[in-house]
């Protein structure tokens, strides 16, 4: 029979194992955010070839499963670093969890930001041009500050979607808070329970990520009211 | 007669197989006000966005303040630097969103200009006293009515010191009220020695403020003079029955 109450003696046990799906989804995030910028940059600016393999790449990352991709990434680019004498089979399982992770974020962050700097009026670039602003400055002070008010919802979206899918690191082994529950699941043949402890403790990290952003969307939109 | 500021020579430029603008010339002097008249589409706004590179011209050259491109093959830093020779006010304002009125100002004196921040603030304030906007300069633009977001744009431009100060059809977007408000504003710039061509609609403006009329059509540059000549004796037909319903309005005043 279902049990609640075994429900509370996992969850200390698993909130143990936050800091590995934090830390995953952080390390995603921020290399996610970075990487991103970057694609959409790439795309906006039609940069000879790292647009097209900016497009590529992102169609790629958006049309294949994450769990495709984790083992692309684990299995296949040892092997293609070896082909070029890079040793990076002894690296810590982590590592290539982040690089998935970091990478299909970026897909999906880089898409928000593109949408986001498309979204600015042509004018506010004509006027940043007019005064004598440059490429760079003209995204740094005028477009990049009104993009980002506009990509908050979208990147919240990616953010959240992170959290869901970091859960499935632990088919290759992670002791997140999903691969600590099926442990747990296994070993007090409690597994209904320990995967509802799970489920509740990604239910709160996912209200705490929506009250956030739409905290910040909120905020940053009084100031910069688009018309 | 001093030496013009600014110099277009046989300036082309096509949209696709358009061609839009077919061989421009056009000499402005310090100080002088031009109104660049037409219908629309027929080029003007194209072509005062030529001047600050906002569209790229296909060939001819352009010489603002002493320096010298030819349009076929402009270097991003020719392009920049010409580009700080100028200023534009637009017709649908373009004040940065995410600035205040006086970071709006200040923007292009201390990123684009390097005038120190002290500085540029005590210019930007004194632009914003010339077009009665310094009250005003902590409030964002959206908070802001159209004539005084056209204000604070004309300050922007004002705070650069331009050799060359381009309008386009600075009071479209605005209420009759208003547009005369913002053209008396434009019309106490006169005596800047400040370059200043205006795209615009406002006929009787053009005529009492402007000291060299142009009027443009499907590319090219029909008639040029001095403004008496050019609305009480226009050569051209076209010119004849493009000014024909704003002369007949208004010429017991001017024409008799």
């Amino acid at each position: 029979m279902f049990d609640a109450s075994y429900i509370l003696t996992f969850l200390p046990k698993l909130l143990e194992s936050l800091p590995v799906t934090l830390g995953l989804v952080g390390v995603a995030t921020a290399a996610g955010l970075l990487l991103g910028l970057l694609f959409a940059l790439a795309r906006l600016e039609k940069l000879p070839v790292l647009a097209e393999a900016s497009t590529v790449l992102i169609s790629f990352l958006r049309g294949t499963p994450v769990l495709v991709q984790m083992f692309v990434v684990y299995y296949g680019l040892p092997l293609l670093l070896q082909g070029i004498g890079i040793d990076i089979l002894r690296w810590d399982k982590i590592i290539f969890i982040y690089i998935t992770y970091a990478l299909n974020a970026s897909a999906y962050f880089s898409e928000g930001i593109r949408a986001a700097v498309l979204a600015v009026p042509a004018r506010q670039w004509d006027a940043a041009a007019a005064c004598g602003l440059t490429k760079g400055q003209s995204y740094r002070r005028v477009i990049l500050p009104q993009a980002l008010p506009i990509a908050i919802p979208s990147l919240g979206m990616t953010f959240t979607g992170l959290l869901q899918d970091s859960s499935l690191a632990f088919s290759l082994g992670i002791l997140d808070v999903m691969g600590r529950a099926k442990t747990l699941g296994a070993l007090t043949s409690r597994a209904l329970e320990a995967y509802a402890a799970a489920a509740v403790i990604f239910i709160i990290l996912t209200l705490l990520s929506n009250a956030g952003f739409h905290t910040a969307g909120r905020s940053r939109k009084r100031k910069e009211a688009l018309t | 007669m001093s030496e013009a500021v600014l110099t277009v020579r046989n300036l082309h430029k096509s949209f696709g197989k358009a061609e839009v603008l077919r061989g421009i010339d056009l000499e402005v002097r310090p100080g002088e006000t031009v109104a660049l008249l037409g219908s629309s589409g027929c080029g003007k706004t194209t072509f005062l966005r030529c001047l600050n590179f906002l569209e790229k011209a296909d060939s001819g050259t352009l010489a603002i303040a002493g320096q010298t491109v030819h349009l076929q093959r402009a270097h991003k830093k020719d392009i920049l630097a010409l580009r700080r020779k100028t200023a534009m006010v637009f017709q649908d304002y373009g004040l940065y969103r995410n600035k205040t009125v006086l970071q709006n100002v200040t923007e292009g004196l201390t990123v684009a200009r390097g005038v120190p921040k002290a500085q540029a603030v005590t210019r930007a304030l004194k632009s914003l006293e010339q077009v009665g906007m310094a009250a005003r300069s902590e409030a964002y633009p959206h908070e802001l009515s159209g004539g005084q977001q056209q204000r604070v744009g004309i300050a922007r431009a004002l705070a650069l010191e331009p050799a060359v100060l381009l309008f386009d059809e600075p009071t479209s977007a605005l209420d009759p009220e208003k547009v005369q408000e913002i053209l008396d504003l434009i019309r106490s710039l006169k005596d800047t020695p400040t370059a200043k061509i205006i795209v615009t609609h406002e006929m009787a403006f053009a005529y009492e403020c402007a000291d060299s009329v142009i009027f443009m059509d499907e590319g090219l540059i029909l008639e040029e003079g001095a403004p008496k000549d050019v609305f009480g004796n226009p050569k051209n037909e076209r010119t004849r029955r493009f000014l024909e319903r704003f002369t007949a309005d208004k010429a017991p005043e001017y024409f008799i």
